[in-house]
């Protein structure tokens, strides 16, 4: 690796040039004052090149060495912007550079005929400006079809309203977080397939990461050089993102003794708290997942629209899941509305035979890996009239969202070589705020509307990324938002608003213009520390309006 | 680094320097003295190179990263125009003027007597200031010739008024319309943000560049690296009040002294500097250890063994202590107060409740006991296991009316303050101590788990102190299981009055406000009125 350089007299300071060259003057004509050093060959070719120069060179380049060890220098100066200086920064801190990955996921295509469909290798899907492209090319089978389909065949799978569908694997083309999608996202494709209906994604699309920029680097130093042990924040983080499957998980905050969101520790006849607790919640993605599971429900009583059901969720189903999203027959595409919910009743599957967090009912469980619930909801489709209460049971698809790596984590936290003796850390996905924004793009008449695909790709990264902020800014939207726009186009009034799914499944709608704050409420476990916000691109509502701007002439 | 002397290097030797040019230029050429010049300067000039090559080296590390760079020699350019006519000469607004008519908003105050400059970029200090470099007849030292604050120099006499300053007049299209003293700043301070820009950073902590900040930057990252120990904490907090504490793992003090500024305590090993009005704790011969306080400036104290120190006053446990629901702090004081007790036959539950003085919110007090008294009640009757040695208190039963004698557990306050040997039945208050140390109950019980104190008198604090808005970086230092609890003792100028000599009373009429409307409540009249018959009615 070469040292900074500087390679023409142009990238000198001038004011360090000149300061040089008058103190070599100044120097000078002190004991010599015959010499004419304010003008004249001296001060044009001596002073300004054995001092000014020269001195100015040596001086600029032991600066630019200097700034060259750190990471924040090298991110103010483009002079230094290379990947050599920043790598052997980078290794003093044992940190090393995140190359991106694209998401991977599967790709629901409804038809209308059961017919061989033959899904080209280069066939592309869009989803807000983000590609995808099928892993491979794909022949799906007519329904009737009884051989073994190899891996690139598919069977049409009736869907009981005369349409058919197959799933496809794909991945995106680009790298980065924004290629990541949820379950059900309607995906575009460029070229459809014969008889095509519909296509959306068939599961969560996972995976996708960016390529470390400067800043992510800064951010990482600190846990590059902590200590992996429990002991303090910082630490605890490092640990955890020091193992392999953690690597890539997005944020931690850890609540312990002093904070007022730690209640898990005045469990003794005083309240007061006491010590000795950890709850650390934990933004392992930039969204949660959605597990699809098949349950098996029991009926339990007619209503006046169909029929109400129950089936629980255990501890391991979708480890601290948030919310169940959808409840479909089987034969329901993925893409169905659902079953409405009527009741979500949460608990806690504590084990009896090995080490678990002191946790003492399902406030304190929620979001852990120990969470249990009991769901009903209203089948409004199911045929009721020859059911039993209490003893008919029927499965459903049931999609749950869910941060993922909760139960691992917990189990990570609390592993004999991990923990101190008689330490007690919770792990918890972070309390959600679930998200929505919508703003108007207003643009003048003569101006082409922008893309809003990017638009939203870059909106639900900036937010998802915010760790724990506590409040989200509507500066942080217009900042992202203008990057897209151009002359004559500007950024209307922002809607932010809020659902806060507080742990006792309360829920807490916040709004706001300007800033979108988390309420400060330790009570409910809510605050700054323990919330994050989550943004899903379906959740963003972008209107290009042309209004307001006059006539350009 | 801060140390200067001369000659330093080769650069600062000429003639080695004229030598190294071969013995024509040395010895031969006539005009050899103007050559010993030329390489003088470029020496100088090298010299300056030499110190930002120390500064690097110096960076590479968090304890020796420059606080400030220094620069050897730097002109102070002063144009004659700018005499307190810049921004640094507007009033700041701060109480010392009175505005009566001869003062401006927001124009450059001229005082007479005082002759302020902007600083040049980054000059943080400039101990001293020379009219040339050799030889000068002007040598003007920092706060004796003049000052440095407040983005601005300012001289107590007018440099362009001494005729040992070299001036030139400032040329604009052949015209002078100005005139410009030159001055030569000596090892001025320049802040270049070092300790930030290398370091501090990767911690998200900035803060002005100071001994202090690099203290603390570099007792975070130890933090970081070894995973938080007590010494980082003390010197985090060392950093944070300025005040030392011991260094090494054992020295011993030969002297404490006072040199008329702060007050010294020297062992075998450091000199700690406090100040004037701080009390040692430690005499000439003691033996200390790493960790330990030297004066009554700083403490820090473990709870671990349930010991109150007798001169905490009290502690306030607030947000973050209590549960959620409390409007305020309850405070428990050192001190004894009465233990109230009320027995088992006048509790609503049946089990004898006690309570003593906390301060605080009348209603979070009491909600306080209600909590100790419904879990202690809940603790009380949980299930007692006959196969475990349980502590348990026997509950005599009662054949005439069919109650069975059983055993509960020792569950409510009033139960494990119970000083009876053998228990049997809810304490009476005779069994019960007669007093109790609220601050000594909260240690002995509570904290003594996992928190400790650090308290700090503000009058001590030193000289580099960095203020105690800095606490919020020991969120980075702390383990997130134990709580510190920072008592910060403010002192106060108590004053006496004698109330015989200076007091003087008078009664007097106050007269209440009128309401302009006062509103009842219909159903509260017909309580009142219910109230005054049956008095009537017992008279009868």
């Amino acid at each position: 690796m070469a040292t900074p350089t500087i390679t023409s007299i142009d990238d000198l300071d001038p004011d360090l040039v000149a300061e040089l060259q008058d103190e070599f003057s100044e120097l000078v004509a002190e004991r010599h004052p015959e010499i004419e050093t304010i003008r004249g060959v001296f001060h044009d070719l001596v002073s300004y090149f054995a001092g000014g120069i020269s001195g100015g060179v040596n001086q600029t380049e032991m600066d630019l060495l200097q700034q060259s060890m750190s990471l924040a220098a090298i991110a103010a100066n483009p002079a230094l912007a290379d990947d050599d200086y920043v790598d052997a920064v980078l290794s003093n801190y044992m940190v090393t550079r995140k190359t991106g990955a694209a998401a991977a996921g599967g790709v629901t295509i409804v038809v209308s005929q059961d017919e061989t469909t033959v899904i080209s290798g280069g066939l592309i899907f869009t989803s807000s400006g983000v590609q995808y492209q099928v892993d491979s090319a794909y022949t799906a089978r007519p329904s009737t079809t009884t051989t073994t389909p190899s891996d690139t065949e598919r069977i049409l799978q009736p869907l009981g309203d005369g349409t058919f569908s197959f799933a496809v694997d794909a991945t995106a083309l680009a790298v980065g977080e924004a290629s990541n999608i949820s379950r059900g996202t309607q995906l575009v494709p460029s070229a459809p397939p014969d008889n095509y209906v519909t296509s959306y994604a068939a599961t969560d699309f996972t995976g996708g990461t960016d390529t470390e920029v400067n800043a992510d680097l800064i951010a990482r130093l600190q846990l590059g050089v902590a200590a992996q042990v429990m002991q303090g924040r910082a630490n605890i983080e490092a640990l955890i993102k020091a193992q392999t499957v953690f690597e890539d998980t997005l944020d931690y905050s850890v609540v312990g003794y002093g904070n007022p969101e730690m209640m898990r520790d005045q469990h003794s006849i005083f309240p007061i708290s006491s010590g000795g607790r950890l709850d650390i919640y934990s933004r392992t993605a930039p969204l949660p997942q959605t597990v699809a599971l098949t349950k098996e429900a029991t009926y339990m009583e007619a209503t006046a629209n169909g029929g109400l059901w129950q089936f629980s969720l255990d501890k391991d189903d979708a480890p601290g899941f948030y919310e169940v999203v959808q409840i479909i027959l089987p034969s329901d595409p993925a893409d169905t509305g659902g079953f409405e919910i009527t009741s979500d009743l949460r608990g806690l599957d504590l084990p009896a035979d090995q080490f678990a967090p002191d946790l003492i009912d399902s406030v304190e469980g929620a979001y852990t890996r120990y969470q249990t619930a009991v769901i009903r909801f209203e089948d409004t489709a199911t045929n009721h009239a020859t059911l039993t209460p209490g003893s008919s049971k029927q499965d459903y698809t049931v999609g749950v969202q869910a941060m993922p790596l909760i139960k691992e984590l917990q189990v990570f936290c609390a592993r004999s070589d991990v923990r101190n003796l008689a330490s007690d850390a919770a792990v918890k996905a972070a309390i959600p705020c679930f998200l929505t924004v919508n703003f108007e793009i207003q643009i003048a008449p003569e101006t082409a509307a922008p893309s809003t695909g990017p638009i939203v790709t870059a909106l639900v990264d900036a937010v998802n990324n915010l760790g724990f902020p506590g409040q989200l800014h509507a500066s942080l939207i217009y900042d992202v938002v203008h990057n897209f726009l151009i002359d004559r186009q500007a950024v209307g009034a922002i809607d932010l608003h809020g659902r806060i799914r507080r742990p006792s499944g309360d829920i807490q709608i916040i709004r706001a213009s300007d800033v979108l704050a988390i309420p400060d409420d330790p009570g409910n476990l809510v605050t700054g520390s323990t919330v994050a916000f989550i943004l899903d691109a379906n959740n963003v509502g972008i209107s290009v309006v042309t209004t307001g701007y006059a006539t350009d002439v | 680094m801060a140390e200067y002397s001369y000659p330093a290097s080769s650069w600062d030797r000429p003639r080695n320097l004229l030598a190294v040019l071969g013995s024509f230029w040395s010895e031969t050429y006539g005009g050899r003295g103007q050559i010993e010049s030329i390489v003088r300067a470029k020496g100088q000039v090298e010299n300056q190179t030499l110190q930002d090559l120390l500064e690097t080296v110096n960076a590479l590390s968090r304890y020796t990263v420059p606080i400030f760079h220094k620069d050897n020699w730097y002109p102070l350019r002063l144009l004659a125009s700018s005499r307190n006519n810049t921004f640094v000469s507007v009033p700041k607004y701060d109480g010392t003027l009175t505005y009566d008519g001869k003062h401006r908003y927001d124009l450059p105050l001229d005082v007479p007597g005082s002759h302020t400059w902007p600083l040049p970029a980054d000059l943080v200090a400039a101990p001293m200031i020379f009219n040339r470099f050799t030889e000068p007849s002007l040598v003007w030292s920092q706060d004796t010739e003049y000052e440095i604050s407040g983005g601005g120099i300012t001289f107590f006499k007018n440099p362009l008024d001494d005729n040992r300053v070299a001036k030139q007049p400032v040329y604009v299209a052949g015209e002078v319309v100005d005139e410009e003293a030159l001055l030569w700043i000596f090892r001025g301070d320049f802040d270049w943000d070092q300790i930030y820009r290398q370091f501090a950073y990767v911690l998200g902590v900035r803060l002005q560049s100071s001994s202090g900040y690099r203290d603390l930057m570099s007792a975070i990252f130890d933090a970081l690296v070894s995973g938080s120990t007590k010494k980082q904490m003390e010197l985090a907090v060392a950093a944070m009040t300025g005040i030392p504490l011991v260094l090494e793992t054992q020295e011993t003090v030969e002297q404490v002294a006072n040199d008329g500024k702060h007050r010294l305590i020297i062992t075998d090993q450091h000199v700690y500097r406090f100040s004037l009005t701080s009390t040692p704790i430690v005499a000439v011969g003691d033996v200390v250890y790493s960790g330990d306080s030297l004066t009554d400036a700083l403490d820090i104290h473990e709870f671990n063994r349930g010991v109150t120190p007798a001169d905490l006053q009290a502690l306030a446990m607030g947000p973050g202590f209590l549960p959620a629901c409390y409007y305020g702090d309850l405070v428990f004081e050192n001190k004894d107060v009465p233990l109230e007790v009320t027995e088992a036959a006048d509790d609503p539950y049946g089990y004898t409740r006690v309570e003593f003085g906390v301060g605080g919110f009348p209603l979070d007090v009491q909600r306080f006991f209600d909590d100790i008294h419904e879990r202690g009640i809940a603790a009380a009757e949980a299930a007692v296991d006959p196969c475990e040695d349980n502590d348990v208190i026997d509950i005599p039963g009662d054949e005439c009316n069919g109650i069975p004698a059983q055993e509960i557990h020792q569950g409510t306050l009033a139960h494990r303050l119970d000083q009876r040997v053998e228990k049997v039945g809810e304490p009476t208050a005779a069994a019960l101590p007669s007093t109790i140390n609220p601050l000594e109950f909260l240690v002995t019980n509570v904290l003594r788990n996992n928190a400790s104190v650090i308290r700090i008198r503000v009058s001590d604090l030193g000289r580099d102190a960095l203020g105690l808005h800095t606490a919020r970086f020991f969120y980075k230092v702390v383990p997130p299981h134990t709580a510190v609890i920072l008592v910060v003792e403010v002192a106060i100028d108590a004053e006496e009055v004698d109330p015989v000599e200076h007091v003087e009373e008078q009664l007097g009429m106050f007269k209440g406000l009128t309401p302009l409307t006062d509103d009842i409540l219909e159903s509260s009249v017909e309580v009142s009125r219910i109230g005054a018959r049956r008095i009537s009615f017992t008279c009868q």
